[in-house]
């Protein structure tokens, strides 16, 4: 399940969802959320605003999804990414995925994330009195979502 | 063809979404970059100076790939979303 909005998400639906997928086989869920927090490439922010390609973001999540699934064995995932602007501690993403074993759930969920940073589109923009600056990428987000790439 | 632009380079170029008429057959993504840098500023500065990522039909693709007259070219910076 791939979910885009404006509006905030609850972890306990989403922890719900999961289990109920399948009720018997699923032996882990494992949950990742992403904040805003108020320093970034400067200090003292108010907020973020998230932007988006609404053509491709569906598509771009729904890839990488496929992908994990290719490389281990899942029983369900969800991803939500908010979009608009969010003040600092709220909530921006949630990946969520269920497996039988805790191993395939514990990757595929760092796998997804790497690759939604470095290859799905949204771009965030820095908040601050009254000012708004885009967000460089970063190398280390680049590194991350490198160490995945098969050979 | 359809291009959008995205996030700083939207902001940077002043528009979101153009059409232009007049392609070379066959051009590449990177024909497409040369000829909107040719015009001059604002697109000199905001296609060159950067890192772009581009999308063909909502694919991530590379400056080789050539274009067709229907198609949607997005051009974007980096992304930075999670």
């Amino acid at each position: 399940m791939i979910i885009i909005q404006q509006e905030d998400f609850s972890v306990d639906d989403a922890y719900t969802k999961l289990r109920q997928t399948d009720t018997t086989g699923t032996g882990a869920i494992c949950l990742f959320t992403g904040l805003v927090r108020d320093f970034g490439d400067t200090t003292d922010l108010h907020g973020i605003h998230l932007d988006h390609y609404p053509a491709m973001t569906e598509k771009a999540l729904a890839g990488i999804i496929a992908e994990a699934n290719e490389r281990w064995s899942l029983i369900d995932t969800i991803v939500i990414h908010r979009v608009g602007d969010l003040l600092i501690s709220e909530q921006i993403v949630l990946v969520g995925v269920s497996a039988s074993h805790r191993a395939d759930a514990f990757a595929a969920t760092e796998f997804i994330m790497d690759y939604l940073k470095s290859k799905a589109p949204f771009w965030k923009k820095e908040l601050k009195d009254g000012q708004s600056t885009w967000v460089k990428a970063k190398e280390s987000d680049q590194a991350r979502s490198a160490r995945w790439e098969k050979n | 063809m359809n291009i959008l632009y995205f996030a700083s380079i939207r902001e940077a170029i002043g528009t979101a979404e153009e059409t232009i008429s007049d392609l070379n057959d066959p051009s590449s993504v990177q024909d497409i970059l040369d000829q909107l840098i040719e015009r001059g500023e604002p697109w000199r500065t905001a296609l060159s100076n950067q890192t772009l990522l581009t999308a063909l039909n909502q694919e991530i693709v590379t400056p080789e790939t050539i274009v067709s007259p229907g198609d949607e070219l997005a051009i974007m910076p980096p992304v930075t979303g999670g």
